[in-house]
């Protein structure tokens, strides 16, 4: 079992201010099987004026933000500290190639997996 | 086949091409198998025979000349509508039909309804295998990416339209759904006025049924909808949308706001339409555009600019979408392979109207039956139709490619076939010739449930094609029922030619403030090119040497032409005066401001004059500056440049006389002078800004150029002196030629503005300080030093802070009044003019 301790930054630096912006953040990262997210955060500079968190339909934690001042830098931090847990072998080894879960994915819609079996465009 | 010999002989012959019909020829609508006059057709055929082939004629001009003259009302191009000249001649349905085929309508729609509740909440059609899962998952237009588990706040359609025709058999089928983003009731009933008129005659005999009453309906759900208040509106791709027409008409008519993405904004989960009033909440917004252009936070990939996070105002449910977002996946024939079998799942009821033929090519079996006989079938895209631009051509030479593609991507495609249809009446060289046809019928929601408009757009088509896009072609007619009392509905028109303008006030959409301020700009850039370029050349051939060298000539022409280093005496004088002509590059060159100034006058179209637009069409689409005579040619230049002038002074005098002074005058009065100042301080920096050796032809020229020689000379009488044409050029208010006269334009012009309040703005602050200024300066000091070729100091000082104010002022407009930068003004109405 080991911790991460994650620091993601992400910087925009405009040639002449933005007077408006709109932004959607994935960048915290999802709990499963094999890790939890202990702590997550998402800062953003300069502060937004708005900011709403929601779940979006491919279960990510996502963010989208307003920041509706003048602004000629724009950082984004997030940090997270995730456990790692162990890694599980067993699911993974009793799986079938990829190839056929897609296919069965597609064939049955009940599954909860059929909507991301098939191309997206 | 004959026709029956008690029929009237005028009107036998104008049903001449029928007798040519076969024994076996598809069910015809006007006339029976036996070749006698159907009841329901007797009245319109009767007026027909009696018209006569000349009086049908004078018909046909005036239903033309009503469609143009709705079409130049509406359509900003100014381009003549291409489905004016459709043929008009009536279909009529007899009521009874009617009723039923109306029901089947709306039976439809709550079928696609169900069937799109279904798809983005439980999948009951999906897990127990009545849809295919490819069909939806491998769909682009199923929004996964709106998918939430509560539904829309509202129904997922309030408008619904459909191609609709009538089998050889006599039996009606689907041709297509069109639910996602409908809005073409603008043709039904820009159509059904010219139509009602032109055919005054047979029109009021017949009783026939008026749409009004079916959109009183829809209006008031549709105000129920948006709340108390709440403002409407209508959304449009632009101008150079085919459906434009439609989206403009309908939204006058509605009494809807006419927007476009760029005039939204979601800030805090509502939905804003920027106006130069501040940010005004929308409530409801009907859209002309499909779900995928809309959020560019979401969908960036298709997202036109403007309006990101729009589905997170819907999500809120604070805004209400018609239809809602994610509609667009069960569009044109998606659901029609399956749509029995989901009828009854979801609605529990039987289909009245059935689907033409229709594959699914996600299926293996129909990829197969469609490679078989390819004769038979049209491949479409399942959801989009044919027309889309983003659908490429699948009518690929090679059967083996198309067999592979299919087989790659068959989830998006269908495979459509028209059956052998129904025939109408045409009008043809004379006569009334039998042609298939099919109709798109309306359906909407009211406070009833679900209305069909009791009519529609019908128009021939050539059999196995995909019909054509809507516009003006075959009004349909539902006579009243014989039983029915002929309601008396308020007239179509009427509502139209009224003031019905209750959800939007007089709100002037920013974009449109935008548009008309840089018309001002670019009308007095392209006015301020030609003096220039004119001033250039005169002198040239000016006989007086000190009044024509290379210096002043360069520098007069270097108000507006960017300096060329490499090109200097009068090789670099004519090289100017040919880029300032021709060059497609010249920022401030005739070309690029004449496109750029029909671009914003295009924009800005609805809210000028027609005489206003005539000037400025004739100015920028004269043939003349496509291909300007040579700098050498300066005679025929000249020419040019004066019937310009000419053009532009028409277009400010009727924009003076003719717009009341509104705020959009006020946009158009301010890029004005805000443009002038700038091109003042200009020309006083390049002619007066050193003292000339000798002074007086540069005065002279500064003076020519603003037009003030005469004022000039009846005042001071003598040669033009630095101290006296600064007064007079700079700070004499009372000389509409002066900076400090412009800049006192601006100053009144923001006082007007709906934001002024009793403290000053930060714009109008700016003004202030940059008129203050130029008040307060001293003609003599300005002029100083006295020894020539000196800088003037003061003057450059000046200058250059105006300049700056200037700039800080135009980005000011831009922060208060189009793009919204600071909160919306509902949740800081008192704290806008802090800063």
């Amino acid at each position: 079992m080991s911790r991460l301790h994650i620091q993601h930054v992400t910087r925009y630096a405009h040639a002449s201010p933005a007077a408006f912006s709109q932004h959607l953040m994935r960048l915290t990262p999802l709990d499963g099987p094999s890790q939890r997210v202990l702590d997550a955060s998402l800062e953003v500079a300069p502060k937004p004026d708005d900011m709403e968190r929601f779940e979006d339909a491919f279960g990510n934690a996502a963010c989208a933000a307003t920041v509706a001042q003048p602004h000629g830098v724009l950082e984004i931090t997030a940090t997270s500290m995730v456990e790692r847990l162990r890694a599980p072998d067993l699911m993974q080894a009793a799986s079938s190639p990829w190839e056929t879960v897609a296919a069965a994915a597609r064939a049955q819609a009940g599954l909860p997996a059929a909507p991301f079996a098939f191309p997206t465009r | 086949m004959t026709l029956p010999a008690e029929l009237d002989p005028a009107l036998a012959d104008l049903l001449a091409p029928y007798a040519a019909r076969e024994a076996d020829a598809p069910y015809d609508e006007a006339l029976g198998p036996d070749g006698a006059v159907r009841a329901h057709w007797a009245n319109l055929l009767d007026w027909t025979g009696r018209a006569g082939t000349a009086g049908y004629a004078a018909v046909t001009a005036e239903t033309r000349r009503l469609r143009i003259e709705s079409g130049v009302a509406f359509d900003p191009s100014g381009d003549e509508i291409s489905s004016a000249g459709a043929d008009a001649f009536p279909v009529v349905i007899e009521p009874s039909e009617w009723e039923r085929l109306a029901e089947g309508i709306a039976q439809r729609a709550r079928l696609i309804e169900a069937a799109l509740a279904d798809i983005y909440g439980p999948r009951a059609l999906l897990r127990e295998g009545l849809l295919p899962p490819g069909l939806i998952y491998g769909n682009p237009d199923f929004a996964q990416w709106l998918r939430t588990p509560q539904a829309p706040p509202g129904p997922w359609l309030t408008l619904y339209e459909m191609d609709l025709a009538r089998g050889a058999d006599g039996r009606w089928v689907a041709i297509s759904d069109r639910s996602d983003a409908p809005l073409g009731d603008g043709w039904l009933i820009a159509n059904r006025v010219a139509s009602s008129q032109s055919f005054a005659e047979p029109f009021l005999a017949g009783r026939i049924r008026r749409l009004a009453a079916h959109y009183e309906d829809t209006q008031a759900y549709l105000e129920e909808a948006a709340g108390p208040d709440g403002r409407m509106a209508l959304l449009s791709g632009g101008a150079r949308h085919g459906r434009y027409f439609s989206h403009a008409y309908f939204a006058r008519y509605l009494g809807a706001a006419l927007i476009e993405p760029a005039d939204l904004t979601v800030r805090g989960g509502d939905a804003f339409v920027k106006t130069i009033d501040g940010l005004q909440p929308l409530a409801l917004l009907l859209r002309g555009e499909r779900d995928r252009k809309l959020d560019a936070l979401f969908a960036p990939d298709h997202a036109a600019p403007g309006a990101p996070a729009l589905s997170l105002a819907a999500r809120s449910g604070r805004l209400k979408l018609a239809n809602a977002l994610g509609a667009s996946a069960l569009a044109y024939r998606a659901i029609a392979p399956y749509a029995r079998q989901a009828a009854r799942r979801l609605i529990g009821e039987e289909l009245f109207l059935d689907d033409a033929p229709c594959l699914w090519l996600g299926d293996p079996a129909a990829r197969e039956q469609v490679m078989d006989e390819p004769e038979f079938w049209r491949v479409e895209h399942v959801s989009r139709g044919p027309l889309e631009p983003d659908a490429p051509s699948l009518y690929a030479k090679d059967r083996d490619a198309l067999a592979r593609r299919l087989a790659r991507e068959g989830d998006r495609w269908a495979a459509v076939a028209t059956p052998r249809l129904a025939t109408a009446p045409v009008w043809k060289d004379g006569a009334l010739a039998p042609r298939p046809w099919i109709m798109r019928v309306f359906a909407s929601r009211t406070p009833e449930g679900w209305s069909v408009a009791p009519g529609g757009v019908a128009s021939a088509v050539e059999q196995g094609r995909a019909p054509p896009p809507l516009g003006f072609g075959k009004d349909v007619w539902v006579p009243a029922r014989n039983d029915e009392e002929a309601k008396s509905a308020p007239s179509l028109d009427r509502r139209l030619a009224g003031a019905h303008l209750r959800r939007t006030g007089g709100d002037l959409l920013s974009r449109v403030a935008d548009d008309l301020f840089w018309l001002g700009r670019g009308a007095v850039r392209a006015e301020t090119t030609l003096r220039v370029l004119h001033l250039a050349i005169e002198r040239m051939l000016s006989a007086r040497d000190e009044d024509g060298g290379p210096e002043i000539l360069a520098a007069i022409l270097e108000i507006q032409a960017t300096p060329n280093e490499a090109r200097t005496g009068m090789a670099g004088v004519r090289d100017a005066v040919a880029r300032l002509s021709a060059d497609l590059h010249e920022p401030l060159g005739m070309p690029m401001l004449l496109n750029r100034l029909r671009g914003a006058g295009q924009r800005a179209r609805p809210y000028l004059s027609e005489e206003s637009w005539r000037s400025l069409d004739r100015l920028t689409s004269d043939r003349g500056w496509r291909r300007p005579p040579p700098a050498g040619a300066a005679a025929a230049l000249l020419r040019l440049i004066d019937d310009s002038l000419m053009s532009l002074a028409a277009f400010a005098g009727t924009t003076a006389e003719n717009l009341t002074r509104n705020h959009v005058w006020r946009f158009l009065e301010l890029g004005r002078s805000v443009e002038r100042s700038l091109v003042f301080s200009r020309a006083a920096e390049r002619l007066a800004g050193r003292r000339g050796e000798p002074d007086e032809p540069w005065l002279r020229a500064w003076l020519t150029l603003a037009d003030s020689r005469t004022a000039y000379r009846t005042r001071y009488l003598t040669v033009p002196a630095a101290a006296p044409a600064i007064d007079l050029l700079i700070v004499d208010e009372n000389n509409p030629r002066s900076l400090v006269h412009q800049l006192a334009r601006i100053e009144r012009a923001l006082d007007r503005l709906p934001s002024a309040g009793p403290r000053r703005g930060p714009e109008q602050r700016i003004a202030l300080r940059a008129l203050t200024e130029v008040r307060l300066a001293e003609p003599e000091r300005l002029a100083e030093p006295v020894e020539t070729g000196g800088e003037r100091q003061a003057l450059a000082e000046l200058l250059s802070c105006t300049n700056a104010r200037l700039a800080e002022l135009s980005d000011q407009l831009g922060r208060s009044y189009f793009a919204h930068t600071e909160a919306p003004s509902r949740l800081a109405a008192s704290g806008r003019r802090e800063a």
